[in-house]
């Protein structure tokens, strides 16, 4: 098979060594696992390997794209029809000695972004971790800008709720 | 956590919590693996999801091992002890409560079926006035026995009443000298005045000054505490970790309508990346299960509380999650186990409900 030509796949392996962790990172917020978001990763790149794309600037799109739905499924047969949302065992809370009460902070943060709509998930991950601009949020998810914008201001409302409950 | 009249910003609080998340689980300077070229031909263009996926989990698997990142905190698997010797050991459990001989009868089943999930090749059960259990195996080393062998492994589904609480120690007035489990179960209700509510309805109900106290009883909980058995009393239960409080209502699947259980395989294909538990329930279980279900769910009633659904295990969570459509089959309780775990897990589940909690007081090589 011919897939990609040595040139290619040098530019592939810098695509791949450029954004894996990046990636790696989003889908980690999306899946609570970074196992289950390496996997989801490899798949997103394999998926960009076997088809690769003309136009360089659209890779990233297409990797944030191919990672949201790799989650999506991950997360869709974590149960027999329930949607896994929060892994008692919390592998972000536990994993350091240190800074206890900042994490405790931001472990009600992580659980309240759990218990949000995936959709919702995406988007705040997408918005206050990858920092896209709404049109790029917006492809990625295939939904309207618009909706991204209300998606966006309810799952905050919903986060704020929550955690108003803290205090 | 402090308590903040004027908190920062939710949006500030969630930028914070998700880099925090990112780096942590991922820190930075973290190397990929070396990228694995799919082996099999291409495939028409357009999928994303690929039918290569068990090869190259297996290829993900290898480079993981090989890869230099040290980010989980996951005991390494166990292996299996060499077919050559035949280790053994002789495990001492006591109860802490004098058991009827029916008790004991079902202990010693329960036992015997739990030492063949350990890998026991044979054993015995001598009991011991009517507390004092001692366990003869052989095939097992002494390693691979575990204080869970003697925990009750009661499952129980209970509603997610209100929003979940961080606990730390510091949120919590803990007296240090006892330890966790020693302490008697706590009655958390008892000074709260009106009786606290079964579920998420009985909480929405109540008056506002009562559901505040309802939540400052929930604040005030100490982990440290046993948690409470009584199945259709509300209770507070904390993950394993002891990270997180939850207000818990009535159980709607009790433990004795759970049945046995199954550890299944990763199947990258239906995006199961890690080993998972399936666990059956009893006809009642499972009415009472596809009744709740099919009235509180993402489909239904999205964002609902009462969609938020705990898995207890003798009364510690293991999992919540949100049904998203009623459920009439059996439910995958919880994921991301290695092979070892899993298998463990639903070897006990199916072994039974232990009558009384037992306590490991030894375990030798034999």
């Amino acid at each position: 098979m011919q897939l990609a030509t040595p040139a290619t796949e040098v530019a592939f392996e810098e695509l791949y060594r450029a954004h894996w962790h990046t990636m790696v990172r989003v889908a980690m917020l999306l899946v609570d696992d970074v196992e289950s978001a390496k996997d989801c990763v490899q798949d997103a790149f394999v998926g960009l390997y076997r088809k690769p794309l003309r136009n360089p600037d659209a890779q990233l799109a297409y990797l944030h794209r191919s990672v949201v739905n790799a989650a999506r499924s991950a997360l869709r047969r974590r149960g027999t029809a329930r949607r896994h949302l929060r892994n008692a065992e919390v592998d972000d809370v536990q994993g350091a000695d240190h800074a206890l009460i900042v994490s405790a902070e931001h472990a009600a943060v992580m659980a309240a972004l759990r218990q949000l709509p995936q959709r919702q998930r995406e988007v705040l991950v997408l918005r206050y971790w990858a920092a896209l601009p709404e049109a790029e949020i917006a492809a990625t998810l295939g939904i309207r800008p618009g909706t991204v914008k209300s998606a966006a201001s309810r799952a905050l409302a919903a986060l704020e709720t929550t955690l108003g409950g803290l205090r | 956590m402090t308590v903040q009249s004027d908190g920062p910003a939710v949006e500030t609080q969630l930028i914070a919590a998700l880099a925090d998340t990112a780096r942590r689980n991922l820190p930075d300077g973290t190397m990929p693996p070396p990228f694995r070229q799919p082996a099999e031909p291409s495939r028409p263009p357009g999928r994303i999801r690929s039918w290569a996926l068990p090869a190259l989990a297996a290829a993900v698997v290898v480079a993981l091992a090989v890869g230099a990142l040290v980010l989980t905190h996951r005991s390494p698997e166990r292996t299996p002890p060499a077919a050559t010797s035949t280790p053994g050991s002789v495990v001492t459990l006591r109860s802490r409560t004098p058991l009827s001989a029916t008790d004991l009868r079902a202990a010693r089943r329960i036992l015997l079926d739990r030492a063949r999930v350990l890998g026991a090749q044979g054993g015995e059960v001598r009991i011991v006035g009517s507390d004092e259990i001692v366990l003869t195996l052989s095939g097992v080393a002494p390693d691979n026995v575990g204080d869970d062998l003697g925990a009750r492994y009661a499952l129980e589904f209970r509603p997610v009443l209100i929003d979940t609480l961080p606990f730390s120690a510091r949120s919590a007035p803990a007296p240090s000298s006892s330890s966790a489990g020693s302490r008697p179960a706590a009655d958390p209700w008892r000074s709260l005045g009106f009786a606290p509510p079964k579920d998420v309805a009985a909480f929405e109900a109540l008056s506002g000054a009562q559901q505040g106290a309802v939540r400052t009883v929930v604040k005030d909980w100490d982990c440290g505490n046993a948690p409470s058995e009584q199945q259709d009393v509300p209770i507070i239960a904390c993950d394993q970790a002891h990270t997180a409080k939850y207000l818990l209502g009535a159980a709607i699947v009790a433990s004795d309508q759970t049945g046995a259980a199954t550890a299944v395989a990763p199947d990258a294909q239906s995006g199961r990346y890690g080993w998972g538990v399936v666990a059956t329930l009893t006809p009642a279980g499972q009415r009472q299960w596809a009744a709740y279900t099919g009235e509180h769910n993402e489909v239904k009633h999205p964002t609902d509380q009462a969609n938020v659904v705990a898995d207890v295990l003798d009364g510690v969570v293991i999992q919540a999650s949100t049904i998203e459509e009623q459920i009439s089959g059996a439910t995958e309780i919880v994921t991301g186990l290695g092979q070892d775990g899993a298998k463990r897990l639903a070897g006990f589940l199916t072994a039974g409900v232990l009558p009384a909690p037992l306590d490991v007081v030894s375990v030798k090589p034999n």
